[in-house]
């Protein structure tokens, strides 16, 4: 009897030693802690006006009875939040926020009924909105700014989270744009400026400056002018090892290749290129489909892409080189872009790590 | 990528450190046994003495040889061409240490009636053995038995020869051993007493190399003696006498004379043992372990590489490089598009997914959805129709009334009616979010980029155990693993659902397989040897539902493994030798491909490993190794890392206290995926096809997948 409860209570700690490793899996599973589905990715990430949208929504809901005030007497209105952030109303006849920001931040959410003016010199901590629109003085410091017509930057501004207008952006030299900028129509950024994330139907970078290039004389190639084996499947013509195209070839294929890729003056390629190494576009290159590096990418002066443009390096935008139509929006995206004046994007552009407009003509 | 290089030298080093500790353990377990000072300095005054051993097997294996003891000395010359010469401990009393590298065919072993197999070297001073004998072929011991091969060696040791493995000289009586093979069978002599033994295995244990002479003593008082192949004629021509041996009497036996040595004479055939089969059946034996000891070393090599491949996959999510290059794409010149949905009886979800389609943020004129009505008997097809109704041009319907069950066979019947290049599938249970069509299309803007693959999250988490356990292994499998393959440039894997395919490229390649039982895995692969990459998409996120039954478990375990394996059939040797895949995605395909070997490749593993042990022939380190690296690629430290990494990822961290229990998980895939490999073949031996099945999952029922 003895040796019996000797061996079950041998098998009793045995088995409570061998469940302890166990029980923080059965405490989860009865408690159900932490059981709900893994969230899936905000529609924040994808949509670059979403910060934008949601916070116009806020101001209509949340400051609308002021707004209808201050445009009423045309008296600036000042209160708090529920959360006890500070609010100022001005009115469209009031349209310069002062000192405010200039001597210390200011944490106060501002909002105007017209136009805005905010002078040099300023950190603004808090969200501005206008409904028409903003001039910012130069060196002034934004967290986010939102405007249903116009924003215009002074030189070596700076905006922490985004920017959004209905209309246009202009940002003045060296201006540094953290995170998202967004435009209903353009964005004009000049020499020096720094980005993330743009968007608008057209973007121009120092000025709209080039004009077209003189015309190319193309050929269309084959296969075998290429003067590499090539594998052609698929309406895809795939290339073994590095490749330097000639001047004026035309290819209508996708071109893909396991090297780098060197595409002479004034190609033309109906389809779309990739190369494993980095990629060199010349001078006057037209692609009329995407442009894909897994390395870094170099449009020299006067090139022209019709799809994406991607890189997992290095992007470089040269003079007059076009992405995208006003009618065709296309993305431009790479870990880091350096754009000279001239250079005109047309729809997004996501430089990961900072984009820079150079400061050369 | 150094980061994750260095951690596999450190993974790599360990597991060869825990190996060397195991080894030194058992080495320092022998000098504590059998070895210490005390005795070894009480042993010293021994003399000079000289031993002679020759051995024969049937086969004309022979060896002969010389022992000698010359002060602290023991000198063994082997001249030999046996496969083997054995030292075998007859002495408990007795100690030596290499001074030389032996390279030996055996190892070290210890036990009663154990014969451990291998190869090796052993490095000077590495063994202190508790007593020498000599004999030849493979041969057993109890305490230490040095196998070498036949050469030279010098071995410091103090000799004592005893009766008793185990109380050492405390009979004080010195035999004479001769085992003699003849045609009335084995004929064992032992101090002038002799024992015949028509039948060998009248004398052998469980090993069949071991003969223990009954009559000198009780269970545990015996000399072993090592008889090469079970059949040899092994004599001690001179046997030397104890030492020490706390005051007994010492008998004399004076060294034969070199001149008469003589060799062996083979035996004839006529000289074995009457009954062959024991004979015949030991000599096979020997071969078999072998290779079942190499079987071992490849089964241990292949877990490693698994094991491995998961931390790097590992690190490389919490530390490398990530890779998103088509994430970025949102505004573009959208392609046309078409997405497949393949319905077999899913009026409660088919409406569901229709109106997320519809609704997602796509140019319309370009989406078509292509609901196919498999054979459906419950209202999905007039849903459909209801739909087409309502949306022409952008809700295409396709009734298939008639041939193969499953889905990569409707896929095929509908792919007549896709006109698009990019084909996105999904399945009825599947509900995407507005921005994921878009996502799962902007891989396609890479002329390289032949199929597209979304993560998939389990939506019914909290049912019970099961969908918990999947909701990690999804995890793990998508967040990190698919995730990793796409960062190394790896070979992500199209899964069927939540991903798409370019049409060319797809139909250039064959098109869906209807015979293909993992349409998805057959596709990816097809694709790779067409020389189109397959990317996967960590954020284009979609919920399913997982299976709730561990019978649906099975089923759909069970389907995948069938498939993959049948993936593994087809393609494994036109990727290993295909001129269009790189050499890291032929060794990654390789081994995804042979995922699902693994599992049996583990079991075998296990009862090799078992299967040695207990025949005598395995070193407890290498089982050490085998138990620990096993443990940790399938069921399982690695896994576990992997998973572990992914709700770190995932930010959902307070699910990871469940790991432990993914144990029993890991136990049941292992068995799921081994019958399935069994019923696999079977089928295929049979001539009959392996019929596709469908998965039982969450409350709506069967769903595709």
């Amino acid at each position: 009897m003895e040796l019996n409860l000797a061996a079950l209570l041998l098998v009793a700690v045995a088995a409570a030693w061998a469940y302890l490793p166990f029980m923080p899996g059965v405490c989860e599973l009865l408690e159900l802690g932490d059981c709900e589905p893994v969230r899936v990715s905000p529609e924040a990430d994808v949509n670059i006006r979403h910060h934008a949208q949601g916070f116009r929504a806020f101001v209509r809901a949340e400051i609308a009875r002021p707004m209808i005030w201050s445009r009423a007497d045309g008296r600036r209105q000042e209160g708090r939040l529920a959360d006890g952030t500070p609010y100022l109303v001005l009115p469209e006849a009031d349209d310069d926020a002062g000192t405010l920001g200039r001597s210390q931040p200011s944490r106060t959410l501002l909002v105007a009924t017209g136009s805005l003016n905010l002078p040099e010199g300023a950190v603004h901590l808090a969200e501005i909105f206008a409904e028409g629109p903003i001039t910012g003085g130069a060196g002034n410091t934004y967290r986010a700014l939102l405007s249903d017509d116009t924003i215009e930057l002074g030189a070596e501004s700076r905006t922490l989270r985004w920017l959004d207008a209905a209309h246009a952006i202009r940002a003045g030299e060296r201006t540094r744009l953290d995170g998202r900028a967004s435009a209903g129509h353009s964005i004009e950024l000049a020499a020096g400026c720094r980005f993330e994330r743009l968007w608008a139907p057209r973007i121009v970078f120092g000025g709209d400056r080039c004009g077209p290039l003189a015309p190319f004389e193309r050929v269309a190639a084959t296969p075998a002018d290429l003067g590499v084996p090539v594998e052609v499947t698929s309406g895809r013509w795939l290339v073994r090892g590095p490749l330097v195209l000639g001047a004026g070839a035309l290819i209508e294929a996708d071109l893909v290749v396991t090297g780098s890729l060197t595409v002479g003056p004034g190609s033309r390629i109906a389809g779309s290129l990739k190369s494993h190494g980095s990629l060199r576009l010349d001078r006057g290159v037209f692609v009329e489909g995407s442009v894909v590096s897994a390395m870094d990418l170099h449009l020299a002066e006067g090139c022209e892409v019709g799809g994406p443009v991607l890189a997992e390096g290095l992007v470089v935008l040269g003079a007059g080189c076009r992405i995208g139509t006003p009618d065709r929006l296309t993305t431009i995206s790479a870990q880091r872009m350096r754009i000279d004046p001239g250079a005109v994007v047309h729809g997004s552009m996501w430089a990961r790590d900072g984009g820079l407009i150079t400061e050369a003509a | 990528m150094l980061k994750a290089s260095v951690s596999v030298v450190v993974i790599i080093a360990g597991a060869w450190a825990v190996y060397l500790a195991t080894d030194a353990l058992e080495v320092l377990h022998r000098a504590e046994v059998g070895s210490t000072p005390e005795r070894v300095a009480a042993q010293v005054e021994d003399a000079t003495r000289t031993w002679h051993f020759s051995a024969v097997s049937p086969p004309g294996v022979s060896a002969w040889g010389e022992v000698s003891l010359v002060d602290d000395t023991l000198e063994l010359t082997a001249v030999s061409d046996a496969p083997a010469v054995y030292i075998v401990p007859v002495d408990h009393g007795s100690s030596f240490r290499l001074r030389t590298e032996v390279q030996f065919l055996g190892a070290i072993g210890g036990g009663t009636g154990l014969v451990h197999l291998g190869t090796g070297r052993l490095p000077p001073d590495t063994l202190t053995g508790t007593g020498v004998s000599v004999t030849a072929g493979p041969a057993s011991g109890s305490g230490a038995c040095l196998a070498y091969a036949p050469r030279h060696f010098v071995a410091e040791h103090r000799l004592g020869l005893a009766t008793d493995c185990r109380r050492g000289l405390e009979d004080g009586v010195w035999y004479e051993l001769t085992l003699e093979v003849g045609a009335e069978g084995l004929a064992v002599s032992v101090g002038g007493e002799r024992n015949t033994f028509p039948r060998l295995a009248d004398l052998t244990r469980e090993t069949g190399t071991l003969v223990t002479v009954p009559h000198l003593a009780g269970q545990y008082q015996r000399p072993y003696v090592g008889v090469t192949h079970g059949t040899a004629r092994f004599r001690f021509l001179e046997v030397g006498p104890p030492v020490g041996g706390g005051g007994s009497p010492v008998p004399t036996i004076a060294p034969l004379p070199a001149a008469a040595l003589q060799p062996p004479v083979p035996l004839q055939g006529d000289q074995l043992p009457a009954t062959g089969g024991p004979v015949s059946g030991l000599n096979t034996s020997v071969w078999w372990l072998r290779a079942m000891r190499y079987a071992l070393y490849a089964v241990i090599v292949l877990v490693c590489l698994y094991m491995a491949r998961h931390y790097v996959f590992t690190l490389n999510r919490l530390f490398g490089r990530q890779r998103h290059p088509y994430l970025d794409i949102d505004t573009a010149n959208w392609p046309g598009a078409t997405v497949m949905i393949p319905a077999h009886n899913e009026e409660a979800v088919i409406a569901d997914i229709l109106d997320a389609l519809l609704d997602a943020d796509y140019p319309s004129d370009r989406l078509r959805i292509l609901a196919i009505d498999d054979r459906s008997t419950d209202r999905t097809g007039e849903i459909i129709e209801d739909y087409a109704g309502r949306y022409p041009g952008r809700v295409i319907p396709f009734h298939r009334r008639g041939g193969n069950a499953g889905k990569a066979a409707a896929l095929n019947d509908a792919m007549d009616r896709v006109a698009d290049d990019v084909v996105l599938v999904f399945d009825a249970d599947y509900y995407p979010g507005r921005g994921l069509i878009k996502q799962l299309v902007s891989p396609f803007f890479d002329p390289e980029v032949g199929a597209v693959m979304g993560r998939v999250i389990p939506y019914n988490v909290g049912r019970n155990l099961l969908t918990r356990t999947l909701d990690l292994e999804r995890a793990g499998g998508y967040q990190v693993d698919q995730q990793a393959r796409m960062n190394m440039g790896l070979v992500p894997q199209y899964g069927g659902t939540v991903g798409g395919v370019r049409r060319q490229a797809l139909l250039d390649a064959g098109g869906w397989r209807p015979d293909a039982l993992a349409e998805d895995t057959d596709a990816t692969f097809r694709l790779l040897l067409g020389g189109w990459k397959t990317v996967y998409q960590n954020r284009s996120e979609c919920y399913e539902q997982v299976p709730e039954t561990w019978s649906a478990r099975v089923a759909q375990l069970m389907r995948w493994t069938r498939g993959h394996n049948q993936a593994l059939a087809r393609y494994a040797h036109r990727l290993f030798t295909g001129r269009r895949t790189t050499l890291r995605e032929k060794i990654d395909g390789l081994m995804v491909l042979n995922i699902y070997m693994m599992a049996p490749v583990l079991l075998v593993g296990w009862i090799l490993a078992a299967a040695l042990w207990f025949l005598g022939a395995f070193e407890p380190a290498l089982i050490a190794v085998l138990l620990v690296v096993s443990y940790s690629a399938l069921g399982n430290f690695a896994i576990f890392a992997e998973i572990a990494a992914a709700t770190f990822l995932d930010g959902s961290r307070g699910r990871i206290r469940l790991l432990p229990l993914m144990l029993g998980c890991f136990l049941v895939s292992v068995v799921t995926v081994t019958r399935a490999l069994g019923t696999h073949l079977v089928a295929r031996g049979n001539g009959g096809e392996v019929v596709w099945a469908r998965t039982a999952r969450g409350e709506q029922g069967t769903e595709w997948n």
